[in-house]
């Protein structure tokens, strides 16, 4: 079905102008872009940010012609009502079977030439097999369009990342409320993810651990929280497809003055690494800096596997600047990315210790989103 | 019942040894290995992601948190789990598996290759459950490339057979989801008020299983006010007088799935209400009425139905399905091949009305079939629950 163009938001006529250009380069009749069910933080779902909706259910997809006919595949049709409400397409269609639905939809689009899979991949084996053999083999992947458009969050999501910063704030605002000893670790992470789901958080990538001694943060446990015990908490909320990270440590009681002591040196990483992030520079000194921190503390062993290696990273759904910082990160870092730095370390003194905020770059620096001070907290039970 | 997967597993992650022990999973390799031996397989690969999990969970009680994992089960000597994560996880993941070998790795080629050496085994013959359906072709690809002198063939629907009827520890840890989770629904009618933006008593309700120790929580409402959308996500709409509130809840606990739903309705139902539901309970009754040890055809009453719009309704939320390792597994209530009711299955029955022509009401209760008929796992809640405005 054709689009009236003016009722396309402007910044999907911007990805589409894009999409145009990039099927003629790169010599496609058609781009499909495709999301599982089993979504990820770490990635852009590619039908999220072409159609502005994450259907449930196993496959979605919507088949971009090199016209601009756009047509989403979706796998339950009790779906469909919550879909249409929310897309700017107009052709939705329930795929039981997703390949032979394609194949359909090529068919009826009159795709003659190649078709570019924009998330092939995270698509399942047998799918992809199943499409090479209905478009005789006419399939090519095509993720790197994506890579390259969907670099940058853009203005018209500040709001929303701004929100979701604030949700974060109060993620961890609850811990620190609501940590008592003899809490298991499931019952706090319970208060974090009601702090944020109650003020509209759509996803969390949350984990909570509290222990004398942790090797990595992970989702909670059982443990009880004890006097001392060191809370470890990554909160990372989503809104509208954004999300925003915080990462902070905080202890049960008095922090002893070895534990303050190590800290600093998370306090003086993370001070060192945010001033690498300035427009021209490339990430990778963003994670260099950080390891010659720890390094110069005696602890050069520790920023390498199985201790660490990933110093920050890009957050999904709609826009990932890089996907890892690691030391060989060579991509120059421009005004308008979002990303996450944190110089988490694990040191043997003290266990693995958190700290990390999301920024988003402007001309002068980053802008840290979240407000919650980038300290080691205490809570007195 | 399909929902909104999310990013992470993020619930009470751990292995309560008491409620499901060692033995549980030796008995379970046991059958595995007579099947593997049946089709001459030397080697069998179970792959299961942080949205289905089933199949690795069952031989290995192994749940990811956001991406993958695979079990390699040879014939003779230990299985060995490779899980794609940093490797400062592994201390963690094997605190959830009674597999000793817990490999952690970037590419699942790597660790299987390095459990192969390990063992010095050369497959001739490999078995897949739920790999080529669910790995990405990124990492299938290093794995065909590894495998590309054995003879592959698919072992899912094998592993699927033996997951049908529940053992007694499954049963009781499915009895125990779904106290948790009627708990947790018993929320919605203490706190659910006119004017609430429906995100606010979802997360009351989801923080009530969060508290309990699920592992995962699950919540989709659908409103009469809007019959041409179905059952969702919770969006920030407040919550009307009058309205039907249809909310379907699933929780996972010790890998184990529950799903219940219910009708509320803030203040006093309309006739139209009213009647709507009262169809969804007789619906419901006859439903639970045709399942039977040993029938195979429990959609056949669905034929009586008068209005297309209710039957195609039901057929589209689907009458219902088996619970457990997965929200929703084998049998499939009402399709083609769902094989024959036994003593020992879990089942969750649904009827969901929700639409323009069919009315609004939803009725989800979990039963466990035994040779004189249903137990239910939950209390039954049949009628419109009213709550007061």
């Amino acid at each position: 079905m054709a689009h009236n163009q003016s009722q396309i938001p402007a910044p999907v006529q911007a990805k589409l102008r894009f999409l145009q250009e990039a099927m003629k380069r790169d010599g496609l009749s058609a781009l499909l872009f495709y999301s599982t069910g089993q979504l990820s933080m770490l990635e852009v779902n590619p039908v999220l940010w072409l159609s502005g909706v994450l259907p449930m259910g196993p496959n979605a997809g919507v088949l971009l012609t090199d016209s601009c006919d756009a047509t989403m595949l979706i796998s339950l049709p009790w779906d469909q009502g919550r879909v249409r409400r929310q897309t700017w397409i107009h052709e939705v269609r329930v795929a039981e079977r997703f390949a032979d639905a394609v194949q359909d939809l090529v068919q009826q689009k009159s795709v003659q030439g190649k078709v570019g899979i924009v998330g092939w991949a995270f698509m399942p084996a047998a799918l992809y097999q199943s499409l090479q053999r209905v478009l005789d083999g006419r399939v090519e992947v095509a993720d790197p369009i994506l890579n390259t458009l969907a670099r940058f969050p853009g203005q018209e999501s500040l709001p929303a990342l701004q929100r979701a910063a604030e949700l974060a704030d109060s993620g961890f605002s609850a811990i620190l409320q609501k940590a008592k000893i003899g809490m298991p670790e499931y019952e706090l992470a319970a208060e974090v993810e009601y702090a944020m789901r109650s003020q509209g958080a759509e996803d969390n990538f949350g984990m909570v651990t509290a222990s004398d001694h942790s090797h990595c943060t992970h989702p909670p446990a059982d443990r009880r929280i004890q006097p001392g015990d060191i809370i470890i908490a990554e909160i990372t909320p989503a809104i509208e497809g954004h999300f925003v990270q915080l990462c902070r440590t905080a202890v049960m009681g008095p922090a002893s003055p070895l534990l303050r002591e190590k800290f600093t040196i998370l306090e003086e990483a993370m001070e060192k690494s945010l001033a690498q992030v300035r427009v021209g520079k490339k990430a990778g000194a963003i994670s260099r800096v950080m390891n010659e921190v720890f390094t110069a503390h005696g602890y050069e062993k520790y920023c390498r596997p199985p201790y660490m290696r990933v110093r920050g990273h890009g957050l999904g759904f709609l826009s990932l600047p890089f996907s890892e910082i690691v030391d060989e990160n060579e991509a120059v870092i421009e005004e308008g990315m979002c990303f996450v730095v944190h110089p988490n370390q694990y040191l043997p003194e003290t266990g693995y210790l958190m700290l990390g905020d999301t920024v988003l770059v402007e001309a002068n620096g980053p802008r840290r989103l979240t407000r919650t001070p980038l300290k080691l907290f205490t809570i007195e039970d | 019942m399909e929902t909104l997967h999310t990013v992470l597993n993020r619930g009470c992650s751990i292995w309560d040894r008491e409620r499901v022990s060692e033995d549980e999973f030796r008995g379970r390799l046991g059958h595995v290995r007579r099947g593997m031996k049946e089709r001459d397989v030397d080697l069998l690969l179970v792959y299961g992601d942080s949205r289905r999990f089933g199949q690795l969970a069952f031989v290995s009680h192994f749940m990811p948190k956001n991406r993958g994992a695979l079990a390699v089960i040879p014939r003779q000597g230990e299985p060995a789990l490779v899980v794609q994560e940093p490797s400062r996880n592994n201390p963690f993941s094997k605190t959830l598996t009674w597999i000793n070998e817990v490999r952690s790795v970037g590419q699942f080629a790597q660790g299987l290759g390095d459990a192969l050496k390990a063992r010095e085994l050369k497959p001739k013959r490999v078995g897949l459950v739920s790999v080529q359906e669910q790995l990405n072709i990124r990492e299938w690809n290093g794995l065909a490339k590894l495998l590309d002198s054995a003879e592959l063939c698919d072992l899912s629907d094998f592993l699927a057979s033996l997951r049908l009827v529940k053992s007694p520890a499954e049963q009781n840890l499915l009895k125990e989801t779904n106290r948790i989770l009627e708990q947790a629904l018993a929320r919605f009618e203490k706190e659910a008020r006119v004017g609430q933006k429906e995100y606010e008593v979802m997360a009351l309700v989801e923080r009530e299983a969060r508290r309990q120790g699920v592992e995962d929580f699950r919540f989709l409402i659908a409103r009469s006010s809007e019959p041409e959308v179905g059952l969702r996500p919770a969006a920030p709409f407040p919550i009307r007088k009058g309205e039907a509130l249809l909310v379907a809840v699933a929780a996972s606990y010790q890998r184990y799935w529950a799903e219940l739903g219910r009708t509320f309705c803030l203040g006093s139902p309309s006739q139209e209400l009213v009647r709507s539901h009262n169809l969804a309970k007789s619906l419901f009754r006859k439903l639970v009425d045709s399942i039977k040890v040993g029938s195979s055809d429990t959609g056949k009453w669905l034929l009586e139905i008068p209005s297309p719009a209710v039957k195609m309704c039901l057929e589209t939320y689907g009458l219902g399905n088996g619970v457990g390792l997965e929200l929703d597994e084998a049998p499939f209530l009402g399709r083609e091949g769902a094989g024959k009711i036994q003593p020992g299955m879990v089942l969750t029955l649904r009827v969901c009305l929700a639409g323009k022509e069919c009315g609004s009401a939803l009725i989800s209760q979990p039963f466990l079939v035994q040779h004189d008929g249903l137990q239910p796992l939950a209390t039954p809640v049949e009628e419109l629950v009213l709550v007061e405005s």
